[in-house]
């Protein structure tokens, strides 16, 4: 019985006394097995929320491009004197968001704005801000610049039916007159609607002392020249 | 036989010890990260109270083009001091309230008398000026304005969006379970304790050589918890936090790196005691003469 026990625990001693090879290796085999199981597991709740992670960590917007916030502005110089050849028929070219794409001009009231593509407070400091929901000019639809009234935008109520307004963009001349000057709630969309005819819709808000003024007020335009270039005339 | 037996529980007790400490290691590191210090000393380190300041100064300017009331109303009432304060106060009550099992709300206000007054005082002199008669109707847009200010330095405040959590009930949520997390991460460590403790009494080897099994736990444990974080950190997810808000991007991309790091750390630290414990029960293995006989 004595001699029984002992051979037992030799077995054990002879166990627990592997080769260093084996003792070295060990660890490194309990890992990749743990590593295994661990994979294994988390396999389907990863799959449930890698869509998530995806949203919240964006590989395509790793570098903050703009100092304080992720907007990446681009001034672009657009020529109000193009001299090249053009044509009545063209392509509209949609710009990125946070690109000034076009110069707008009311001579009538002394407005000369750039328009930038996209909307928010950061592009309102810098001029008149078209909405992406908006067709560009030239496009056919309804392009709906807008800008803060007490900047850009301070004397379009003085804007009258038949003035002119031209918007100068990268790749044509458009030229509308005044249909009808308009005045609407914030929460009505009827103005900035899509359009199938062609049309500038411009507005801002009415200038109010006591807290945030609710209405709108502006003018809706209609194209009388539609003059596309043959070459892009812009430079960065 | 017996031998390949041994061996069998003893890799399937490491496999159990390397899981139990992943665990526990998860689990402290969340609770770590539901102390309101690591926000407040965030909020201090990262200047958040001035990046706030700014924003705000930002907003009431744009602002002033449809209510036509000059940023300087708001700014003259608020202080990097005094926004530092309240960020802080306003996280702290937010996580006395996760971290209070009994309590149904959060009971912590802002003091906004100054920035009241000021806007109080502007409307008055405003309406001196032209004339105007305060009635109702300033009154009440006296009020609105009151309550738009209050509210919008709140949204600039809230870094961590532990509003928008509460007003999801995500912090309720947080309330209800982490007297759990707490047991778990508890629970835990009691096994790991267990599991090393079996560990060491099955090796009969004796000495610093019984060592070995716990260390492959602990480190291997150790090593798991690691790459998790050691991969985001190796491919710099953090910087690509979707929200570009600069004090948002600040302050949570801050949080996420410091349970990132916190976890990376004390990953490593067992996975270097673990690593330790194998190379002394390495280096003290030498096969008994009877048995090599």
């Amino acid at each position: 019985m004595k001699e029984k026990t002992k051979e037992c625990k030799n077995t054990e001693k002879q166990g627990a006394s592997m080769s260093r090879p084996v003792q070295l290796m060990l660890p490194v085999l309990i890992l990749m097995l743990c590593a295994g199981i661990a994979i294994l597991a988390l396999m389907r709740p990863y799959e449930k929320v890698q869509t998530l992670l995806n949203i919240a960590f964006m590989d395509n917007m790793k570098e903050p491009e703009s100092e304080e916030s992720g907007l990446r502005i681009v001034e672009n110089e657009i020529d109000t004197d193009y001299a090249g050849e053009t044509s009545s028929e063209g392509e509209a070219v949609i710009p990125t968001f946070g690109e000034q794409y076009a110069m707008l001009e009311m001579e009538s009231v002394g407005i000369s704005v750039p328009v930038y593509w996209g909307s928010n407070a950061e592009l309102l400091e810098l001029g008149a801000v078209q909405t992406t929901a908006s067709a560009v000019a030239g496009a056919g639809g309804n392009a709906v610049i807008d800008a803060h009234v007490n900047t850009f935008f301070r004397d379009l109520d003085k804007l009258e039916v038949g003035d002119t307004v031209t918007l100068y963009t990268q790749y044509g001349r458009f030229t509308y007159a005044v249909e009808k000057k308009i005045e609407f709630k914030e929460t009505d969309k009827q103005y900035v609607l899509p359009t199938e005819e062609e049309q500038l819709t411009l507005y801002t808000c009415e200038m109010q002392v006591f807290g945030s003024s609710e209405t709108r007020i502006g003018a809706v335009c209609k194209p009388t020249e539609m003059v596309y270039y043959s070459t892009e005339v812009t430079e960065e | 036989m017996k031998t390949g037996r041994y061996m069998i529980v003893r890799i399937l007790l490491t496999v159990l010890l390397s899981f139990a400490m992943v665990g526990y290691l998860a689990c402290s590191a969340v609770t770590a990260l539901l102390s309101p210090s690591v926000c407040t000393s965030i909020i201090e380190d990262e200047g958040l109270a001035e990046k706030v300041y700014a924003a705000l100064e930002k907003d009431f300017k744009s602002a002033y083009n449809t209510t036509a009331i000059p940023p300087e109303t708001y700014m003259d009432a608020i202080t990097t001091e005094w926004l530092e304060e309240e960020m802080q106060a306003h996280a702290e009550a937010r996580f006395d309230y996760m971290n209070t099992p009994d309590k149904h709300e959060i009971t912590y206000d802002t003091d906004f008398t100054a920035l009241e007054e000021s806007i109080t005082a502007f409307f008055y002199e405003y309406a001196e000026s032209i004339d105007y008669e305060p009635d109702d109707v300033f009154e009440e847009k006296l009020s609105e304005t009151i309550e738009n200010a209050k509210k919008t330095v709140l949204k600039r405040m809230d870094a961590f969006y532990l509003d928008t959590l509460y007003e999801n009930g995500m912090l309720t949520k947080v309330q209800r379970y982490l007297p759990y997390l707490n047991g778990l991460s508890w629970g835990l460590w009691g096994l790991t304790l267990v599991l090393i403790v079996t560990l060491i009494l099955l090796d009969r080897s004796g000495g610093w050589r019984r060592s070995y099994w716990t260390g492959c736990g602990v480190f291997c444990g150790g090593v798991l918890a690691a790459a998790v974080p050691g991969y985001i950190l190796m491919t710099d997810r953090i910087s690509g936090f979707a929200i570009k808000d600069p004090i948002v991007y600040a302050a949570i991309t801050d949080l996420i790196e410091y349970f990132v790091y916190g976890l990376l750390v004390k990953a490593a630290i067992f996975a270097a005691v673990g690593l330790i414990f194998i190379a002394i029960s390495v280096v003290f293995n030498k096969k008994p003469k009877e048995a090599e006989k």
